[in-house]
């Protein structure tokens, strides 16, 4: 295919989409805003105003009397309506109608209440303890909702009644259902592994809360030691959690509890394999709850920040950061990082004498080394610098919640460039351009013209650079850097040849960078590329402001 | 009355010279969301975000490029239309436990010939990152300046992604004549 017809197809199709039907309908935009408005200001109110509990009596005296008007205000819209609409319509339309949603309500209900008593037998529950359940309560409330408000609506799609019934049994889960979804796939992508998380996260912490209540009665014959037998009820409990993935626990108290791991647990099935390993940062919460108490951590202070460390990952990793399972994560993780770092009853930074405590400064360094994540690595090293330096840290006196979002957010936007390759425009490095950068870097020479530089794109600076740290070029090498670069250059400063890289990758977010990938069979002695970041300077020009292998 | 005339009399809470700005841009939105892979049944719900999220930041807006302004807009209520749709696809796949066919070409109803079907449906397969420039440059005839700036690209990143997005659609249209003649 040619330019010429390429253009024409192209034409063609603009034509298409030029007649193309509007579909908006502009008044609906205003009663959108209307809508938001109003749901604003109820907020507004609910949170800044909350009314005496006189006034709230006064509200609900007012809201029945206008209930009661605008029920009237409806039914003589209807009465009205009727007596406009021909009769005929009103005969022919109604019957038929009503005798298709019966119809059709009746088999929904069937279905929801055979599949609940599944649940029930599954659950080994009474029929009363399950529709006390909230996730139940929940099922029932999207049946009602379905059969009251929405049922006509059945007649005007044909594939309505099968979403309709897909939506309301889907509700009806428990967590062992939930992961069994997961048999039928390999290698879930991540939005299937959150959906799996969000199915499962529906009941386990209230099934939890449930199956440990029961054993409060047999406490004192769970504490007995060695290998009692258990009266078949209390078997029956533990035989109904392990089913659900639930482990029996003891807390410090001597208080016993079920616990989910389906990740890692006694009863984790083999297939949570096929989960995408981003996703357990949430499976990660779900297990451990929220990482502080009032005045101390939960957990040790090992446990935490390697629990931290998983829940990072999907931070990282979730595209999606408006859900509320992604806020309370990143609420956990910025919160708990801040009171590790700043030490806690159990865990002081500092010493009494004023000094930092030796294992807290060994944490530092194991923070430093990589051990808990990427995200925090950095902070934690500038902490123990400043601590070597001077005994006191600015970094850590300052240090709030919101800084270690900010780097969150960097590392998020720094993390997705170097795992997507798609985020990067690749380059292939060959002798062309090797060739056309000797040109650039002759030119510079000549006379150390910095116009020369300023000019350059990223690429072309990333690649200059690699070649004056390939001859040795160390003039060079800093006209390229920004005066505040560092530069990690151990393993950098080996390099002979621009052979050793393969190809240039130019990502073009907020932060520019280039990924310098190293050839294959170099990946041995260098890794798998170096990424080049750069800021843009106060004249418009490019400079390297950090290197990293 | 003049577009910037109308701009100005919404920002002192004119409605109906935002009615009228609606009427006179709602054509490009429909059609640039239908172009970024709107499902046409959902045009109207993401042009209806569109106009809202514009009413709502009216005015922060300064007299210059509201076309701009307006696939910028457009082009973040599709990322998040697509978000949306693709957690919920997943979300039913995974509870069907099995996967479903397509469901039949909504294109059908917006476009009426199969070689115009063909070619959107080979747009949409492209990266993202090639398509909404090559859409902003044959079916909006924006200049290369604007689709950087609408973009948040460079000007040569844009002509190299619009070449690549051609070149790549070459290939899947002589592929797909080839497989309908063979």
């Amino acid at each position: 295919m040619d330019d010429k017809q390429f253009d024409r197809r192209m034409a063609l199709l603009k034509k298409s989409y030029d007649r193309m039907e509007q579909q908006l309908d502009p008044a609906d935009v205003f009663k959108q805003i209307a809508e938001e408005e109003e749901t604003l200001a109820i907020q507004t109110l609910d949170t800044q105003h909350k009314p005496s509990v006189k006034w709230q009596k006064r509200i609900v005296w007012l809201a029945s009397v206008a209930s009661v008007l605008l029920v009237g205000l409806l039914a003589s819209l209807y009465t009205m309506k009727q007596q406009t609409s021909p009769p005929s319509e009103i005969m022919q339309d109604v019957p038929d109608k009503k005798a298709d949603e019966e119809e059709i309500a009746d088999y929904l209900t069937k279905k929801f209440n055979s599949k609940k008593e599944d649940i029930r037998k599954e659950l080994k529950v009474s029929k009363d303890e399950l529709e006390a359940f909230d996730f139940i309560k929940n099922a029932n409330s999207t049946l009602d909702f379905y059969l009251t408000t929405n049922l006509q609506l059945r007649l005007t799609d044909k594939n309505y009644t099968k979403v309709m019934e897909k939506d309301i049994l889907n509700n009806l889960m428990t967590p062992k259902r939930a992961l069994e979804k997961i048999k039928t796939f390999r290698n879930l992508t991540f939005e299937h592994s959150y959906a799996v998380y969000s199915n499962y996260s529906m009941s386990v912490n209230e099934l939890e809360s449930f199956y440990s209540k029961l054993l409060e009665p047999y406490e004192q014959l769970l504490l007995k030691p060695g290998d009692v037998e258990y009266p078949a009820d209390l078997e029956a409990i533990i035989e109904a959690a392990n089913n659900q993935f639930m482990e029996l626990k003891k807390d410090d108290d001597g208080t016993f509890y079920f616990k989910a791991n389906p990740i890692d647990g006694e009863f984790a099935p083999a297939y949570m394999n096929e989960l995408h390993p981003d996703i357990l940062g949430y499976f990660e919460y779900l297990q451990t709850g929220y990482l502080l108490e009032v005045d101390d951590l939960r957990y040790t202070r090992e446990e935490t920040a390697t629990s931290l460390k998983i829940m990072e990952r999907t931070l990282l990793a979730d595209v999606n950061a408006n859900t509320s399972d992604y806020k309370l994560l990143q609420e956990t993780f910025k919160n708990t990082w801040v009171a590790l770092l700043l030490g806690t009853k159990q865990y002081p930074a500092i010493a009494d004498d004023g000094q930092p405590n030796s294992d807290y400064l060994k944490f530092l360094q194991d923070i430093a080394a990589g051990q808990y994540g990427e995200v925090m690595k950095q902070t934690a090293a500038t902490i123990l610098a400043e601590f070597q330096q001077s005994n006191s840290s600015a970094t850590l006196s300052q240090l709030a919640p919101y800084d270690i979002w900010t780097i969150l957010l960097q590392t998020r936007e720094e993390t997705a460039g170097y795992i997507n390759d798609s985020d990067f425009t690749v380059v292939d490095l060959d002798t062309s351009s090797i060739e056309q950068i000797k040109g650039i870097y002759e030119q510079y020479k000549k006379n150390d013209d910095e116009a020369v530089l300023n000019q350059l794109h990223p690429l072309n600076i990333a690649l200059l650079y690699l070649y004056a740290v390939s001859i040795g070029d160390e003039s060079v090498q800093n006209a390229l850097l920004a005066p505040d670069a560092e530069v990690d250059e151990s393993k950098l400063q080996t390099i002979e040849s621009l052979d050793v890289f393969s190809q240039l990758g130019e990502y073009d977010g907020v932060n520019r960078m280039v990924a310098a990938r190293v050839a294959a069979s170099e990946q041995h002695k260098y890794g798998r590329q170096f990424l080049i970041k750069f800021s843009q300077q106060e004249g418009g020009y490019y400079r390297i402001t950090g290197i990293i292998d | 009355m003049s577009e910037s005339e109308l701009i100005e009399r919404a920002q002192q809470g004119d409605k109906e010279a935002y009615i009228e700005l609606i009427r006179i841009h709602q054509r490009t939105v429909e059609k640039f969301a239908f172009q970024c892979g709107v499902h046409s049944r959902d045009l109207a719900d993401v042009s209806q975000e569109v106009f809202v999220k514009l009413y709502r930041f009216l005015h922060q807006f300064k007299q210059d490029r509201f076309t701009t302004w307006l696939y910028k807009v457009t082009l973040n209520a599709t990322r998040d239309y697509y978000r949306k749709e693709q957690r919920q696809q997943a979300k039913e796949e995974l509870l069907n436990a099995q996967r479903q066919a397509p469901s039949p070409s909504a294109e059908k109803h917006v476009l009426n010939f199969e070689e115009d079907r063909l070619l959107h449906e080979s747009i949409q397969a492209l990266d993202e990152k090639y398509r909404y420039p090559l859409v902003l440059f044959y079916f909006h005839e924006l200049k290369y300046e604007e689709i950087a700036e609408v973009l948040g690209i460079s000007l040569s990143t844009v002509k190299v992604r619009i070449l690549r997005a051609k070149e790549k659609l070459k290939v899947a249209l002589t592929q797909e004549g080839s497989a309908d003649n063979g």
